[in-house]
């Protein structure tokens, strides 16, 4: 009888450093990309759902590699992402350009103005740079809502156009917006373990001793920043040629403390931690839409609570995953994954 | 080898005979009126272990963080292979080949042994950004190679074991090889040592001093080391200078430095005549 050898065997670096290390990740994550690429025969209109998951996965990654890897809070993330939307609607519109022209380029406009806003990031650190990037928030939506001249900055946005395939249902959107997802999470999942990754890590945990390892604070801080504003610039590309029709309102503070709630609840320090999140997110505040009038009809007395009810639910939610599982939902799953492997012993 | 090779026929004791790998002169630094260095110098010769000893606040590490670019002396220089380093930011220095570790270990608590020690190749590599997103092809290669570098001072330190810990659950003693490992990992010219056996037990001790040693005899790498341990300060440094009250009070082998009377004032104070 040939005998196999139990667990998991690394012969090469190669294959101790891939992503998807196990049988069991390559396969699972073989099943969830089929499951989205099938999803719109199931979902029928709930397509939007998976599609803003989608969207903020997108931005949420890259705050993730601000806040999670790089260690510098940003309260403005959605103002990266309102620079990109309404550079993609100003050069598809005004200019004309190709979709697939105009949402790299969001991403590049937001990554500069990202670079700018890290250069404070040099001389100012913790809670003080959270008030500098509140001010970028402010200063970008005071700015989009003057120069706009109508109400609220509304702008409408071509639909997305391929060479001479105009994209107008949500399905086909949601197609291409899955490919920007995949390559969008990979490529962050890659920077992470590299390089780029192991510098950034450096400057989070110890920014001194980063430095005498011959990492350039400035240099370091100023890609994060970009990388952060090009994921959201992406983001905001996508979210505008999806509405069509985009006003400041989708892109303030509000968005910015969600982009946040999104990184801490999927686990800051994972690359699955911002799909994770925006997904809970996304599901979540569609669900409590839902429930709110309910509670309304069946317990009038709640009627005053019931339209602050996402504000509570989200705070709790929060509030309860830092204190007994700040890994967030990505540690979650890694910790049930490792119960049911060990079922039913204990360890 | 050919290295090895031309060590065999060079003069340890001779300092003098070698062009200095890092040379400070006339150092001053004070803070608000506080003179931390009052015009030292210091010369590093490429073959040997400088050590510098003196009482707490005497401005050893002060000297240290001149040399790797925390502070900058308000008068003097520092001149690092020939080449003027006084203005240079500390990550310039690194690029350099200057490398150190840390009176109270400051590793990054949150990643683990082999990321540790992988963020000192991280100069090393060229990658771009483009390039590590994609990371098949190049970046992926250029990892493995680094990787096989980072796996070969691991195990030089013997820490095999501690590869996947996260290095905030890791003792005291091993965090102190990790942040070694992590200097070693640069590839550096010149190591210094902040205090290297601080609050290790006996058999730790004797370790890192075999590693020390070792990496002289071996890489031939020019170190300076503070140490409070005098055992190990007298048995492992080739030149040792004494410092106090921001000043330099003796420099020479162990063995003078001992004699000095200054060193023994500065230390155990003066005969009192009764």
């Amino acid at each position: 009888m040939a005998v196999r050898p139990a667990g998991d065997f690394k012969i090469t670096y190669p294959q101790d450093m891939a992503l998807l290390d196990t049988a069991f990740n390559r396969w699972g994550f073989l099943l969830l990309v089929g499951a989205l690429v099938l999803a719109p025969a199931w979902l029928g209109n709930y397509i939007f759902l998976l599609t803003t998951i989608g969207v903020f996965a997108i931005g949420a990654t890259g705050l993730a590699l601000l806040t999670g890897f790089t260690g510098q809070i940003s309260l403005g993330h959605a103002a990266f992402m309102a620079i990109g939307a309404y550079a993609s609607a100003l050069l598809t519109g005004g200019w004309g350009l190709p979709f697939l022209l105009s949402l790299p380029l969001a991403g590049i406009i937001a990554f500069l103005f990202g670079a700018a806003v890290a250069l404070p990031s040099l001389r100012i650190k913790g809670l003080y740079l959270a008030i500098a990037t509140l001010a970028f928030q402010f200063l970008t939506e005071y700015t989009i809502i003057h120069a706009a001249g109508q109400g609220l900055g509304a702008i409408s946005v071509r639909a997305p156009r391929i060479g001479p395939w105009v994209m107008r249902s949500e399905v086909q959107f949601y197609y291409v917006l899955l490919a920007v997802w995949l390559a969008s999470g990979i490529f962050a999942a890659n920077l992470v373990r590299s390089r780029i990754g192991l510098a950034l890590m450096a400057v989070r945990d110890r920014d001194y001793a980063a430095q005498v390892m011959g990492i350039n604070l400035l240099y370091y801080k100023a890609l994060a920043f970009g990388l952060s504003a090009f994921y959201a610039g992406i983001a905001g590309s996508l979210w505008a040629h999806y509405n069509r029709v985009i006003t400041i309102e989708h892109f303030t503070l509000v968005t910015s403390i969600d982009y946040v709630a999104m990184i801490v609840m999927g686990g800051l320090t994972s690359v699955w931690g911002p799909h994770l999140g925006a997904a809970f997110v996304t599901a979540l505040s569609q669900g409590l839409r839902i429930i709110a009038p309910l509670v309304i009809t069946v317990l009038p007395a709640f009627a005053k609570i019931a339209t602050p009810l996402r504000e509570i639910v989200f705070g709790s939610i929060l509030i309860a995953l830092l204190i007994w599982e700040p890994g967030g939902l990505a540690t979650l799953l890694r910790k049930l994954k490792r119960y049911v492997d060990l079922w039913p012993f204990s360890y | 080898m050919v290295k090895e090779a031309l060590g065999v026929a060079r003069i340890y004791t001779c300092n003098s005979l070698m062009e200095p790998i890092l040379r400070g002169e006339d150092l001053h630094l004070s803070f608000h009126g506080i003179h931390a260095i009052q015009g030292v110098d210091v010369d590093v010769a490429p073959d040997e272990i400088f050590g510098i000893i003196g009482p707490n606040g005497a401005g050893k590490t002060s000297v240290l963080n001149c040399i790797n670019g925390f502070y900058h002396p308000q008068r003097g220089r520092i001149i690092f292979e020939g080449q003027d380093i006084s203005r240079m930011p500390p990550h310039t220095r690194a690029h350099l080949g200057i490398a150190r570790t840390f009176q109270n270990i400051a590793l990054y608590p949150g990643m683990t042994v082999l990321d540790n020690i992988m963020t000192g190749r991280v100069i090393r590599m060229r990658s771009g950004v483009l390039a590590c997103g994609v990371y098949r092809g190049p970046a992926e290669r250029e990892q493995v190679r680094h990787r096989r570098i980072v796996e070969e001072i691991i195990d030089f330190l013997e820490i095999e074991f501690a590869r996947d810990h996260r290095v905030a659950d890791l003792a005291y003693g091993i965090q102190k090889k990790v942040e070694l490992g992590r200097a070693l990992a640069m590839d550096p010219k010149l190591l210094i040592l902040d205090e290297p056996m601080a609050g290790m037990s006996m058999d730790e001790k004797a370790d890192m001093a075999r590693y020390v040693l070792e990496l002289k005899e071996v890489r031939r790498l020019p170190m300076i080391l503070i140490e409070h341990d005098m055992g190990v300060v007298m048995d492992l440094c080739d030149r040792i200078m004494v410092m106090d009250y921001g000043r330099k009070i003796a420099e020479g082998s162990p063995a003078e430095v001992q004699r000095n009377p200054d060193v023994i004032r500065a230390y155990i104070g003066e005969a009192v005549p009764v």
